[in-house]
């Protein structure tokens, strides 16, 4: 094969195609944060979080005089259709109006929501110069494979975010570093997702947000070096609608000689579903990981990848109905929370924002459908 | 700064249409060379030859819309850029998405003629009509735009080892449409 040519067709991709992709469109920003991986020493929680993704951040001529924090927050509403599907659960703190009352420096909260398995907060940070943009963006020039090293020597630079100065939190991507930016305010929008187990009912935590540097951000974090504190935000686990439906029968799915597993539910919320469901893989799964070798950890990657796609395989035929006739798909499943015995719940988000829950009446998944009561 | 102004600069033959330009699209131009170009010097040069030739083609021109416009006037020229370039080294990320399609579309296929890049061409946009919108976006954001991975995750939520699931399907699904289509033998 000829790579100029094999490159030459690749170039005569559609027109549409090529708009279409500029922008991820909310049916592709689906899902949530990735399976939490257990560190030996300090870890980072790698989430794969790009919030400034969903909400296709831009500054809008009608909000010329009012603050970059309310232009956030009212640019987050629309994207996430939180008007239009009545959320409930979608909390939006009080920022400055104006401009000049906006803070320099720090983190402002925005917003946040309670999908069921996450608790969302969407912050601007403050006081963000255009040089850390770029140092952020220089971990750009990486592949995911860690062939090649970033260009500002041999780490990885993100923003995190942390509680107890152990776990960590994604709370960036390089891309929205672009598209979360306004240069003009220096501000720098963004989201972060901590599993609600971190989070106990009613008692307030102060989540403080840092860039750091780490050498790999595959499976190994535990060299992390912090670079400097953009600033806390004190938080708390935000209230939640949910309807849970456990199904009459199971649906089953077969993953080969690796064994067999069975969805046995679903939590809906306005943003997506987590499924409830268990099989053979979890156990080996879910364990704690320390490879002594790399056929370990590939045999590993492999054993994981399988069961991804087994589940992806139900999934992808999934649905929730309304009163009114129609459906929306599911978006494809992307996170799983840690098992609890043999149940694991695999979280998504629909496809193309929130969802009217009230609205909900039943939900299909492998050929079967099941009464939302 | 709307599109339809920033054309409109142009036709006026402002200097602030390249401007505007750069600032509403440029980070968007800057990674579509990127993704493909390992040299930062190649990147900039890039970017600046984009300008020059959006400047010359609008007018008559009036793209709608203008950011796949660009993209697609840089990622050309990337992509001759790296074509020249390679036969001094390789570029570790868009090698790797050529290596991803050579898997794809192993020797089984023989395109050595312009033609016949066209007519793969043809049959990829008949194959990216068929899928989902999602998988679309992905296919087209890992093959055009030449996105890693990691970035695809962390554009859809997802985690690298779900994306890599998923577009080694994709492939194999454009294998199989390539061999209905008598493209593979």
């Amino acid at each position: 094969m000829n790579r100029e040519l094999l490159s030459s067709a690749l170039c005569q991709i559609d027109e549409r195609y090529i708009a279409e992709a500029y922008r991820p469109v909310p049916e592709a920003a689906s899902g949530s944060s990735e399976r939490i991986v257990p560190m030996k020493k300090k870890r980072i929680i790698t989430f794969a979080l790009a919030a400034a993704l969903i909400i296709a951040l831009g500054v809008t001529a009608y909000a010329i005089g009012v603050s970059i924090h309310r232009r956030r927050q009212e640019e987050l509403r629309e994207q996430l259709q939180i008007d239009e599907n009545q959320v409930a659960d979608y909390v939006e703190y009080p920022v400055a109006e104006e401009p000049e009352k906006a803070p320099a420096e720090g983190v402002t909260l925005l917003s946040a929501m309670n999908d069921g398995e996450f608790q969302r907060f969407w912050v601007v940070l403050n006081g963000v110069t255009p040089e850390m943009i770029e140092r952020l963006e220089s971990s750009e020039q990486v592949d995911w494979e860690g062939k090649a090293l970033p260009a500002n020597g041999h780490r990885y630079s993100f923003i995190y975010a942390t509680m107890d100065g152990e776990n960590y939190f994604d709370a960036m991507n390089p891309l929205s570093f672009r598209d979360g930016y306004d240069l003009e305010s220096q501000t720098l929008t963004t989201e972060c997702s901590i599993p609600l187990h971190e989070l106990e009912p009613g008692r307030k935590i102060v989540l403080r947000f840092v860039m750091a540097d780490c050498i790999d951000y595959e499976l190994d974090h535990s060299e992390a070096e912090l670079v400097c504190e953009l600033g806390s935000a004190e938080v708390e686990r935000t209230g939640q609608a949910i309807r849970t439906v456990w199904f009459s029968e199971p649906v089953s799915f077969s993953n080969g000689a690796y064994g067999k597993g069975e969805f046995l539910g679903a939590e809906i919320s306005a943003s997506g579903v987590n499924w409830i469901l268990r099989h053979d893989g979890v156990s080996q799964m879910y364990r704690n990981h320390e490879f002594t070798d790399e056929a370990q950890r590939q045999a590993y990657l492999e054993l994981e990848r399988s069961w991804l796609a087994a589940i992806e395989d139900v999934e992808r035929t999934a649905a929730v109905n309304f009163a009114d006739g129609t459906c929306r798909e599911v978006g494809l499943p992307l996170s799983s929370s840690e098992p609890e015995g043999d149940i694991v719940k695999d979280a998504c988000l629909f496809s193309g924002g929130t969802v009217h829950l009230d609205q909900v009446v039943s939900i299909t998944i492998g050929g079967k459908t099941f009464p939302a009561a | 700064m709307e599109d339809s102004r920033i054309i409109s600069l142009f036709f006026e033959r402002s200097e602030q249409a390249i401007e505007e330009l750069d600032r509403k699209h440029g980070p968007a131009v800057k990674r579509t060379a990127a993704n493909i170009l390992q040299d930062r010097l190649d990147v900039e040069e890039c970017v600046s030859d984009t300008y020059l030739r959006t400047w010359n083609s609008i007018p008559p021109q009036a793209p709608n819309p203008l950011a796949s416009y660009v993209c697609r006037i840089a990622h050309n020229l990337a992509i001759d850029r790296y074509h020249a370039n390679r036969a001094e080294k390789r570029n570790g990320k868009y090698d790797l998405v050529l290596d991803e399609m050579e898997e794809c579309i192993p020797s089984g296929m023989s395109v050595e003629t312009e033609l016949e890049a066209k007519e793969l061409g043809a049959s990829i946009n008949r194959f990216l009509g068929s899928l989902s919108r999602e998988d679309r976006f992905l296919f087209v954001r890992r093959y055009w735009y030449a996105d890693p991975v990691r970035d695809l995750a962390a554009m859809t939520h997802s985690s690298p080892n779900r994306i890599s699931v998923r577009l080694f399907r994709l492939r194999e699904k454009l294998r199989n449409t390539l061999t209905k289509e008598g493209l593979l033998v």
